[in-house]
């Protein structure tokens, strides 16, 4: 965003005496403003975003002292119609401050801490200076935004001396260090291995009316809590690290210059309508390089771990691919793959504006998908939470839910498993191994669309990412795959680069679902998410009884004046035939019954599931022998198959291929065990 | 006598005394079906009348086994309990019937179903003593080879090293001795266990016989050793190979691949007891040209 010639003119004129100048400043940057965003417009290329984060960053790397040192140059948009008095910074470094933290308080952990070391650390903005020369430093004032712990100092207020003006911009300079954790969980330094996320003050969102469905203008600054840390606005990152030399460095966006400085190297990189900026530092990655249409494939990995360089490089190409033909395209031109050494596992499974982190182990087994499944969910973060900036910390349903699912539907598409043994014939997806997570937990104790930091008590994994993802498998199911990627790819479209919230998302899948089905769902889709994702409802219907009964002529008298029939006998064999099924569950929804006569013929009726139980009548030449409710298995939500269907006359053929299993198993087992006589 | 001769002789043994084999099968057969039996009796009471069993048979559905497990994984828990308990009955068994199947190897007698009973009863507590001593030497050597491999892995921790590599190589390191060690203890047993039958001495005794002649003629223990796991592995891997090209997609292929699978078990059998039918004739041999040595 800012050019060399500028931020040296800019520097030039924040050196001379601040005060005497203030009034030449404020016009200086609106003009220095509107001329950077004028710059896209000239280069031919319209920005992606509404660019209100800006950041320019000169960041010096104490490897000896585990520390940054950094000069920020921020520029921001005021998005609304809103005066805005003060801004809001995320400080995350501080959640590892010490066990006081919001982060960190009542965790059952101190994920490794203190284990003998001071391995706590910290971030201090130490100079805030305005346009017009306003040292705002000494009103800086940590606050609390989502609980009463004083002690967190994770979200800085920075009161303005001069308010900003709607839809006006704000240039400041904050200078900044931090004291660099030891990695515990996701960012920080062991050995000389450097993961730095969450690494910088980052402003939080000013959310104006509408956006992201506020009801008026408010900051939206949460703390950082351990489940969730996402949301922030768009902008161009241009961000200089300076490193010992001999360090390999990675980082959102392209690197633009490297130069050298004594026993230093200075890697500058540019990141544009990103939502955030990632980088890592490491003296033994190594580097494998891609392309997939054009965008730069990077990947930096320890040299033990050579085994999985091609498993990261397909995976990667693959998912890129599939999100392209049935989402959108991806419009950065890296994607930088970190697979993090041994000891810097921590920061493994990440993502982060085109740069994400991997899990690769050496000796893998090629059947064990880790690898490929972690690239690939990293990935699609790319899309959900990235690029369609929804608020991952109040509704991670629409970040890690939506990266589930299409982890599911990439996975099995291109693998067809997540795990595979030849040895034991069997394979698992990815898909119905999201289900198991979700289906084996204790799904009723919250809600699937609710902030991060309100799983107290556990859920947060199995009802964000699975409950959400089955969710979305079985509105799949029900409104066929077509309606689906459409419903996708106009989400994407719509809300990419924007700050969506859920009702919008659900907007669009009423306005897709209702143009392809008409009113075969109802007026609007509000009801499928509020029975799944917005309650704590759970999914289960039964096929209850089968009833078959000879259909006979009625007996007695049927007109007083006629004779008494007695003789039941018909010319035909009829057989009235009555299914009754159960809704176990709270959750409603539209379910098929598959019914098999004896003749073999079969019949497919739907119900719209909404009652506690009800009955469908069949009458047919033979008896129904079979019935089963949601024969296509479209009802992913179903926490139960095994209650689904009824066979009256069913052969028991597949109970003993795995009890004949079983025996076997226990009879070697016995002469194992026997080994030890 | 050479090993292979021993190897040789050793089948011939076995098959002379093939009904002891039959006995051990059927036993473990008996025990199997038993732990068996509920298992089926409960999956068709649970889901027997529904399409899970026709779905079951048609290919591996994980969403199906995953919600077998959450329905009814409490019961088939309390039946994998009773299965263990049933596993523990059949080792004991089995040290039951050793003792009879090593007195006909070493003393190549007429087979009598009486003796065979009688002897087993008389050996069988020094058997599973034995057994015990053996078992507290073998789990001295897993901790040993445990606190190695921790010791060369740096307790696995992400802070005490910088590879995984160092957990592989502390896993080939101290994996690949430890179990030679363990292969070369078990063998020892076996031998321990023919000293028993043939010396009528105490258990710890016997226990160093074992290591004694284990030991004193590695050059020809050794080769007998690798010659019965090779001879395992053989029959494991022809199974395996039968097991692979096998569909079971219906309810003929099932119990094709059931008669199979305990035509393996009964090799498997086979195998083991040819093994101690071997070692017995390599015991009994090179006792008797020492004792011809002695003589002359
Ligand atoms: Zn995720």
């Amino acid at each position: 965003m800012i050019v060399d010639k500028q931020k040296s003119q800019l520097n030039f004129v924040l050196n001379i005496s601040i005060a005497s100048f203030g009034k030449y400043m404020k016009i200086y940057f609106q003009i220095l403003f509107l001329f950077f965003m004028s710059i896209a417009f000239v280069n031919g290329q319209q920005p992606l975003s509404n660019r209100v984060a800006n950041y320019d960053m000169e960041v010096y790397l104490d490897t000896d002292k585990k520390m940054t040192v950094t000069e920020m140059d921020f520029l921001w948009q005021n998005p609304s119609a809103d005066t805005i008095r003060e801004l809001q910074f995320h400080l995350y470094y501080n959640a590892f401050k010490n066990t006081e933290s919001t982060f960190l308080k009542g965790a059952n952990t101190d994920f490794g801490l203190t284990n003998g070391e001071c391995n706590w650390g910290w971030s201090e903005v130490t100079k805030v200076i305005d346009p017009q020369g306003n040292n705002l430093t000494t009103n800086l004032e940590y606050i609390q935004t989502n609980d009463n712990n004083t002690n967190d100092q994770t979200v800085l207020k920075i009161p303005l001396a001069k308010p900003v003006l709607p839809f006006e911009s704000l240039n400041l300079k904050i200078n900044w260090k931090a004291k660099i954790p030891k990695l515990s969980i996701r960012t920080g330094y062991n050995r000389e291995y450097y993961f730095m996320a969450q690494w910088f003050p980052k402003v939080g969102v000013y959310e104006g009316k509408d956006i992201r469905c506020a009801d008026e203008g408010r900051w939206n600054c949460n703390q950082y809590h351990r489940a969730t840390e996402y949301y922030s606005d768009f902008g161009v990152y241009e961000v200089s690290l300076n490193v010992p030399e001999g360090y390999v460095v990675g980082a959102s966006g392209e690197r633009i210059t490297e130069q050298k400085e004594k026993n230093r190297k200075i890697y500058t990189y540019r990141a544009e309508d990103v939502i955030d900026f990632t980088w890592t530092a490491y003296p033994k990655f190594k580097e494998a390089k891609d392309k997939w249409k054009g965008v730069d494939i990077r990947l930096l990995y320890h040299p033990d771990r050579e085994c999985v360089v091609e498993r990261y490089l397909e995976s990667a190409k693959y998912c890129f691919e599939y999100m392209h033909e049935n989402v959108g395209a991806y419009p950065y031109s890296t994607l930088t793959i970190v697979d993090p050494p041994y000891h810097g596992i921590r920061s493994s499974g990440m993502e982060y504006p085109t740069l994400v982190t991997g899990a690769g182990f050496y000796c893998l087994p090629q059947d064990l998908r880790t690898t490929e499944t972690i690239t690939v969910h990293e990935m699609v973060h790319q899309y959900f939470m990235q690029m369609v900036a929804s608020n991952e910390q109040e509704e991670a349903w629409l970040d890690e839910g939506f990266t589930s699912y299409y982890e599911g539907r990439i996975i099995d598409h291109y693998y067809d498993y997540i795990m595979e043994s030849d040895w034991l014939e069997a394979g698992i997806s990815n898909k119905s191994w999201r289900r198991y997570r979700y289906v084996t937990s204790d799904t009723k104790i919250g809600k699937a669309a609710q902030p991060g930091w309100e799983f107290r008590h556990g859920g947060y994994g199995p009802l964000t990412y699975g409950k959400t993802a089955v969710t979305l498998f079985t509105l799949e199911g029900l409104v066929g795959i077509e309606t689906m990627d459409e419903i996708m790819q106009t989400y994407f479209e719509r809300w990419k680069f924007e700050h969506p919230c859920g009702q919008n998302f659900i907007d669009v899948v009423s306005e897709i679902v209702r143009k392809n089905h008409g009113d075969k769902f109802g007026e609007s889709m509000d009801w499928f998410f509020e029975e799944t994702v917005y309650s704590s409802n759970e999914c289960d219907y039964k096929l209850a009884s089968i009833q078959n009964r000879k259909a006979t002529k009625p007996l007695g008298f049927v007109e007083n004046n006629q004779d008494c029939v007695e003789d039941e006998t018909t010319e035909e064999e009829w057989y009235e035939s009555k299914i009754i099924v159960h809704r176990l569950g709270e959750i409603k929804l539209p379910i098929e019954l598959l019914v098999e006569f004896e003749d073999g013929k079969t019949e497919l009726r739907t119900w719209d599931g909404k009652g506690r139980s009800e009955e469908f009548t069949f009458k047919h030449t033979s008896k129904v022998n079979a019935a089963i409710l949601d024969p296509e298995f479209k009802i992913d939500l179903d926490i139960n198959c095994v209650n689904n269907s009824l066979v009256l006359d069913a052969p028991k053929d597949g109970i003993w291929k795995y009890v004949s299993a079983w025996m076997l198993w226990v009879q070697n087992a016995m002469q194992n065990a026997s080994f030890i006589i | 006598m050479s090993f292979w001769k021993a190897y040789t002789n050793g089948f011939g043994a076995f098959w002379e005394y093939r009904k002891t084999w039959f006995w051990y099968y059927i036993f473990n057969l008996l025990v199997a079906l038993l732990i068996a039996f509920p298992v089926y009796q409960y999956l068709n009471a649970s889901f027997g009348q529904t399409m899970i069993p026709a779905l079951m048979l048609e290919k591996y559905d994980f969403r199906i086994v995953t919600d077998i497990l959450n329905q009814y994984g409490l019961g088939l828990g309390v039946l994998l309990n009773q299965s263990i308990v049933l596993s523990v009955a059949f080792v004991l068994i089995s040290a039951l019937l050793l003792g009879g199947i090593l007195h006909y190897y070493i003393y190549r007698v007429d087979f009598d179903t009486g003796t065979f009973w009688q002897k087993s009863l008389s050996y069988f507590w020094k058997i599973v003593a034995l057994a015990m001593l053996f078992l507290i030497i073998q789990l001295i050597l897993l901790g040993i080879a445990w606190s190695l491999f921790m010791y060369f892995s740096h307790g696995m921790s992400p802070d005490n090293l910088e590879s995984e590599h160092t957990v592989i190589r502390a896993l080939q390191w101290v994996g690949i001795p430890y179990l030679i060690v363990l292969f070369l203890i078990a063998m020892c047993h076996d031998y321990a266990k023919v000293c028993l039958v043939s010396n009528q001495k105490g258990v710890v005794n016997c226990l160093f016989c074992g290591f004694r002649f284990g030991f004193s003629h590695l050059r020809k223990t050794l080769p007998l050793l690798i010659l019965n796991i090779l001879t395992f592995l053989i029959v494991y891997v022809l199974y395996k190979w039968i097991d692979f090209s096998l569909a079971e997609n219906s309810g003929g292929q099932v119990l094709f691949f059931f008669l199979i699978s305990q035509l393996y078990i009964l090799i498997r059998i086979g195998v083991k007891l040819w093994n101690l039918a071997s070692i017995s004739t390599l015991y009994n041999g090179l006792k008797t040209e020492r004792i011809k040595e002695e003589l002359s």
